[in-house]
């Protein structure tokens, strides 16, 4: 299914759960959840509270549908929501990172219960510390490589989930690469 | 030598296929040219082929369906829950007016309590009382409904936080039938469509604030016609659709103001007090100018809300917020701090007509919090919504109704509301008693209401230090436990907020401390030290008279080491910043929470004298 007949798929989607159907948006929710549940991961760093994101997300999106215009596509647009929440989340935690278990609660893990896609070690390994080394960028650098990395994003979707220009995503994305090389090269050195 | 006008940006767009044919030529060039841009564009190749192999990770199955459940998306039999602050009582309409006067008595002791750091001649307090019930002269929430006065725009501010908890609960209808109802294609349009989300937190809120319903009801108005009233409450749900978009950018706005403020304090570290204060070297020279002029840097907010969670008689609560913020350093926040303590803050003897009419039983306590002001921009709006949760839940409907009535079965409140009621029954009988009309009685000196004023915070509230990024705060970790909080559906924090049982407690020096509050407390209570929470009683200090002067400032210095238990707790919650605090402008919040219980309310009439136990006489400890 090409871009294009996804983003009908949507529009009728989206129509009848307007109509009423609510069920309707139910598919949307299995269409997308596990991707924004995915890129909201790497970005909170806590599956917890991506999944509560993630959950808010389409409980706003659901409330606000009729406001969604069909200019972008609904899930750059269910994104740039999830992302407002997650942005909120995060200023929010930051005043409660608690002097006791500073670092313990947010310490982001490969999911346990998830087998890993690799079929050896090494490169478990590899993912291992590609997760490690994305943790110390900063959010706004992490967030900018997931949506074009792991999102395979545009540069029009990053800037509007973003809420930036095309030359500050241009930018910004070449400092988070040029970021996340010098992290990895430090933990190799070390 | 590379080309100056190379950006290695255009490498990173180059990967992504994001340029345009001019400049993928000038990057095919560099590239050739410089082995070292080939090298890092292939670094960047690598390095995005591996973030592309990263697991993807699968939500449970049945999320989907978890978020079909949720209330806000079914689409439910009754769009438009009752307000439960409809159901408040008329007659406490009186008393909204002596919460504002006590909020304004409140404002003009804070003057006091920091005339000596404005060096101000003591006829200055006049002059300053004016000024600060000048500002408590604005209507109060349930007011707001019956004037067409509109709300400013920092209500919008604070009301886009408690609002956006009470959209969510009220978002029942379908998205269509919202669209229709609620005005959200004009929202949309308002609001830039699907920019709104993101777009200027301060822009937006000045559209909001011209686009809002002036004064929402928050109460229903005596003889409005229930077609009027849905059309208000109609216009608060969209204005609450606008809020919560607003809230989103908030998040953003608030880290910026969080940022410029640290850059700020950081400068300011050292201030002295009173040129924290704006007076400056030439204090003196500015004692003519307009009181309220200079109190302007002080009093950074002064507000109101009232909260009733009944439908006739139940515990009805007003909370003041006076919040004062202090440049400077260490040592003024100390001598700030030890006069809040050694002056108890004492509120007035409202005149019982306000008060007693049905038997009714009032307590108050005043708290304080001392928060890092780099950290109290995002955090501000947790302690207001700390306050506003339970009336917030408690508005979305029946099923939170419940969730709410739950809760205040929970143990520690039960026994706190068992606590009014013997005091509220106590007190009548001894006025019944043959010689007990007029005779003096101050309660403040009856154990019980010592011990009722220590507990006399009914909306979960609990003072709460921030400092040095980390949040110092006390109790209620056991009584986190016995709520059950998840099922109440509150935030994951808000269990350390909760201030049921703990009226007193030690000073937090540490972490460690403030994991032995509960204990702390739980002895306290036991002991039943003489401590008296702001409460309306009279105030043991109060016959120093509210004017301090150097030679007791110094007093309160030297006698700071004796600030344990043997000192009253005169502020309910013996909070204070420890010795590591850092030099940063500070924010103070006193909030004067006030509960109200009727403990006959169906009949409005004390108790007779005959029908009380002896053990609940005035001067009985049970």
């Amino acid at each position: 299914m090409n871009e294009l007949s996804s983003n009908q798929v949507d529009q009728q989607l989206i129509q009848a759960t307007l109509a009423g159907n609510s069920e309707m948006f139910g598919q949307l929710i299995c269409k997308y959840q596990n991707r924004l549940y995915t890129g909201l991961v790497q970005m909170l760093r806590s599956e917890s509270d991506a999944e509560d994101v993630v959950q808010e997300a389409f409980i706003l999106a659901y409330t606000k549908l009729s406001t969604f215009q069909g200019n972008s596509a609904f899930f750059t647009w269910l994104y740039r929501i999830g992302y407002n929440v997650a942005i909120t989340k995060l200023r929010r935690r930051k005043p409660t990172v608690s002097l006791e278990n500073r670092d313990d609660d947010r310490q982001f893990q490969l999911p346990g219960n998830a087998p890993m896609p690799y079929a050896d070690l090494e490169r478990e390994e590899q993912a291992t510390q590609l997760m490690e080394a994305l943790g110390r960028l900063s959010e706004e650098h992490r967030s900018i490589l997931v949506l074009r990395e792991m999102e395979e994003m545009d540069y029009d979707a990053i800037s509007e989930i973003l809420d930036l220009p095309i030359g500050t995503v241009r930018s910004r994305l070449h400092r988070a690469r040029s970021q996340l090389k010098q992290q990895l090269e430090l933990m190799m050195d070390s | 030598m590379p080309d100056a006008s190379f950006s290695e940006n255009l490498i990173s767009a180059y990967l992504d296929g994001e340029l345009s044919s001019e400049e993928r030529a000038q990057v095919e060039r560099m590239l050739l040219q410089h082995a070292e841009y080939a090298e890092l564009l292939e670094q960047f190749r690598l390095q995005s082929a591996a973030l592309k192999q990263l697991p993807k990770l699968e939500l449970d199955a049945d999320f989907a369906a978890r978020v079909m459940a949720d209330e806000r998306v079914r689409p439910p039999a009754n769009k438009l829950p009752a307000d439960p602050i409809v159901s408040v009582g008329a007659g406490r309409e009186r008393w909204l007016g002596a919460v504002a006067a006590i909020g304004a008595l409140a404002a003009t002791i804070l003057v006091v309590l920091l005339l000596p750091f404005l060096n101000r001649a003591p006829t200055d307090l006049v002059a300053a009382k004016s000024s600060v019930q000048a500002d408590q002269a604005k209507p109060l929430p349930g007011e707001m409904a019956a004037g067409p006065e509109a709300a400013d725009a920092d209500d919008l501010v604070e009301r886009a936080t408690a609002g956006a908890m009470m959209s969510k609960g009220d978002f029942n209808a379908a998205p269509a039938e919202l669209a229709a109802e609620h005005g959200m294609k004009k929202s949309a349009e308002t609001l830039g469509g699907e920019k709104a989300l993101g777009e200027g937190f301060e822009e937006a809120k000045e559209r909001e604030a011209d686009a809002l319903p002036k004064g929402p009801s928050r109460r229903a108005m005596p003889g409005m016609k229930e077609s009027k009233q849905q059309e208000m409450q109609q216009e608060m749900l969209q204005a609450n659709e606008r809020l919560l978009d607003l809230e989103m950018s908030e998040a953003k706005r608030s880290s910026e103001l969080a940022d410029e403020a640290e850059d700020r304090s950081e400068g300011n570290a050292e201030l002295p007090l009173e040129r924290g204060l704006g007076l400056g070297e030439n204090a003196s020279q500015n004692m003519a100018r307009d009181v309220e002029e200079r109190l302007q840097p002080l009093l950074v907010e002064n507000r109101s809300e009232i909260y009733g969670l009944g439908d006739s008689g139940g515990p009805f609560y007003s909370v003041n917020v006076l919040r004062i913020e202090l440049p400077g350093g260490q040592a003024e926040r100390k001598r700030l701090f030890e006069l809040l303590d050694k002056h108890q803050v004492a509120l007035p003897q409202t005149k019982p007509s306000d008060l007693q009419e049905g038997g009714a039983e009032e307590t108050a306590a005043i708290y304080y919090v001392l928060a890092d002001k780099t950290q109290m921009t995002g955090f501000a709006l947790d302690l207001t919504k700390a306050s506003a949760a339970v009336i917030a839940m408690y508005r979305m409907g029946e099923d939170n109704r419940q969730k709410i009535e739950q809760y205040l079965q929970s143990p520690p409140l039960k026994q706190l509301a068992e606590s009014a009621q013997s005091l509220s029954q106590s007190d009548h009988a001894y006025q019944a008693q043959p010689g007990g009309q007029g005779e003096p009685f101050d309660r403040a000196q009856q154990p019980h209401f010592r011990r009722l004023n220590q507990q006399s915070i009914g909306v979960p509230m609990d003072p709460i230090i921030v400092k040095q990024g980390g949040v110092v705060a006390g109790a209620a970790r056991n009584v986190r436990e016995q709520l059950s909080l998840s099922q109440l559906s509150l935030p994951e924090t808000f269990g350390d907020r909760l201030s049921s049982s703990a009226g007193g407690g030690g000073w937090f020096k540490d972490a460690g401390d403030s994991q032995n509050f509960g204990q702390q407390a739980d002895q306290q209570q036991a002991q039943d030290v003489p401590a008296v929470a702001g409460g309306r009683g009279r105030n043991t200090n109060e016959a120093k008279g509210n004017e301090l002067g150097a030679a007791e400032l110094n007093a309160s210095q030297a006698g700071k080491d004796k600030m344990g238990a043997d000192q009253p707790d005169v502020l309910g919650v013996r909070n204070r910043p420890s010795a590591g605090s850092n030099d940063r402008a500070v924010q103070v919040y006193l909030l004067i929470v006030q509960s109200r219980t009727t403990p006959d309310a169906q009949s409005g009439e004390p108790p007779v004298a005959g029908e009380q136990k002896t053990d609940q006489s005035p001067g009985s400890d049970k």
